[in-house]
């Protein structure tokens, strides 16, 4: 019996068939803000603060939890199955920090009767000791045949910003008893990038906190992409020529080519 | 009982918002999408890079041919115009089962110790929109008969069909004769393939991508060491719609015009219009970096 924590689908009439899954399939209860979906968000550009960047956390990065953690795969597919009973497998996903977390996918092939597979999103502190419950957790139904679909749900309401100093995700799929009709082919994260919010106090004289720029110029001052004008002010209404605009953008990149 | 590899979502996903737009830039010739609309078309050729002629001929995928030496090292890296690499360890190569067993040598190198064939696997992380550009093996080869294995597999976004685009043999001079490096001999060799033409474009939406790697003997005679990827950024194609007045499909930086507002990093100068002439301020190229980039600091 899973904790009233998480998410799940297995109280929902969820017929998916193969190729044909219902959209959206959801569900609000469980005591989470999270909606689990069987469908798709549209596609957004990608990158930057206004796209969405799409992390795959592929077969071979969900790794066994432990020794007893048996798995096998199949000859073409990139996916894995548990072989030993309460198998449990993890993956570390590599997302920027200050990114904030909008979409979690499970990716799996769940021709079981009798059990559901699942997908837990945690975050940790820095040693890697997890909160409990999970964070967002996809749950398969019970007795479905769902296979080469997916499940996803919106992680906004969340409103987690990835923290790499001091904080680390961690993802942890599990099929119960285990065998070759729960397999899994892993997961996507999608973020978005975002802009620190500003400090208290302006770095610059003539860039006060009610300046429209005032959130953007604080972002290349603290991280050293500017040091401004001269005399503690910026001079925001002052052109950028083109010499400081290579300036802006080779330092913001950190271009590099060979030789260095 | 498995479905078939037209997924319901490659139905779903296949609504862009710019559908049918071919996945090509065959010349990008802008630097940086960053602002190049407000430069004035008098100025703009003291940006333009030119990138340089592709390598030879591209190789058909699949061809297990090999081609040696190592991928030159490109004059530049990051950016849309120059190769990016990224670098596929032994260490992060895993068993694809745990039938099958692996061992070290000591250094950066694995084998498979009772399997044989493409046993180990990982995956790759490219950004989206990037494309494929090259692909290298890096191996140990002291075998007289064992060869190294590697393959560069795209899936579908789930995993669950995946295809081979190119496949690598390491040097064996029974079956390959261009190969440099060492053959049948201790050390540790290469083996590159020019990818260029076959228009791989990463799209980490409706697909996955991997690497497969092994040895036909398990002797420990033959280990990889690493795979390494080349790929090229990319600004999305000209789009066939403005979305500004001021910055009609025909106006010369209009698809890196497109690009940042499609990325929300601009929203115009108000009134439907970009003021791609406008001179631009400190304070605007602050927030025009800062967002695309999404700075942090603690």
């Amino acid at each position: 019996m899973r904790n009233a924590g998480r998410l799940t689908l297995a109280a929902i009439a969820i017929s998916v068939g193969l190729g044909s899954p219902s959209l959206p399939a959801q569900d609000s209860s469980g005591g989470g803000a999270l909606v689990v979906h069987a469908g798709s968000l549209p596609k957004t550009p990608e990158w930057g603060t206004g796209g969405v960047t799409y992390y795959t956390i592929g077969a071979a990065e969900l790794l066994p939890k432990d020794s007893i953690s048996g798995y096998g795969t199949h000859v073409s597919p990139s996916e894995r199955y548990a072989t030993s009973s309460g198998a449990v497998f993890q993956a570390t996903p590599h997302i920027p920090g200050g990114a904030l977390l909008t979409y979690l996918e499970f990716d799996f092939c769940d021709v079981s009767s009798v059990e559901s597979m699942s997908l837990d999103l945690s975050d940790c502190d820095y040693l890697g000791i997890c909160n409990y419950p999970p964070m967002a957790s996809i749950v398969t139904p019970v007795n479905t045949s769902a296979c080469g679909v997916y499940y996803w749900t919106d992680l906004t309401p969340l409103n987690y910003t990835v923290n790499n100093t001091s904080r680390r995700l961690l993802l942890e799929v599990q099929t119960g008893s285990g065998g070759i009709d729960k397999t899994f082919y892993g997961a996507v994260i999608g973020y978005k990038l975002q802009v620190s919010q500003p400090p208290g106090t302006p770095t610059f004289n003539d860039v006060p906190v009610a300046d429209f720029g005032f959130q953007y110029i604080e972002a290349l001052a603290a991280s050293g992409i500017t040091g401004g004008c001269g005399n503690g002010s910026f001079c925001p209404d002052s052109p950028v020529t083109r010499r400081q605009m290579a300036i802006f953008i080779a330092k913001a990149l950190g271009l590099s080519w060979s030789g260095y | 009982m498995r479905a078939a590899s037209a997924s319901p979502r490659d139905r779903l996903r296949g609504v862009s918002r710019f559908p049918g737009w071919p996945y090509i830039v065959g010349a990008s010739f802008v630097a940086m999408p960053l602002l190049v609309g407000r430069l004035t078309a008098q100025n703009a050729p003291a940006e333009i890079l030119v990138v340089p002629a592709s390598a030879a001929a591209a190789s058909p995928a699949t061809s297990p041919v090999p081609r040696a030496p190592r991928a030159p090292r490109a004059p530049r890296t990051w950016g849309t115009t120059q190769i990016n690499y990224a670098s596929v360890g032994a260490q992060e190569m895993v068993s694809r089962s745990d039938a099958t067993h692996y061992d070290g040598t000591g250094q950066l190198f694995r084998y498979q110790t009772n399997d044989t064939g493409l046993g180990l696997q990982a995956t790759l992380h490219l950004p989206g929109g990037a494309r494929i550009l090259s692909l290298q093996l890096d191996y140990y080869d002291t075998s007289l008969t064992g060869e190294v294995l590697a393959e560069l597999d795209v899936c579908s976004y789930d995993g669950s069909s995946c295809v081979p685009q190119y496949g690598f043999l390491s040097c064996n001079d029974a079956l390959v004769t261009a190969c440099s490096g060492n053959v049948n001999a201790p050390g540790w060799s290469n083996a590159y393939a020019d990818l260029s033409g076959a228009d791989l474009v990463v799209d980490n939406y409706l697909k996955g991508y991997r690497i497969l790697a092994g040895n036909t003997t398990n002797d420990g005679g033959t280990a990889i060491w690493r795979v390494l990827v080349g790929y090229v950024l990319q600004v999305s194609p000209d789009p066939p719609s403005a979305s500004f007045n001021d910055v009609p499909t025909s106006h010369p930086f209009h698809q890196y015009v497109e690009a940042l507002f499609a990325s929300q990093v601009t929203a115009g100068c108000g009134g439907n219009d970009y003021c791609p002439d406008s001179p631009l301020t400190r304070g605007q190229m602050a927030v025009f970096l800062s967002k695309a980039l999404g700075l942090q600091w603690p």
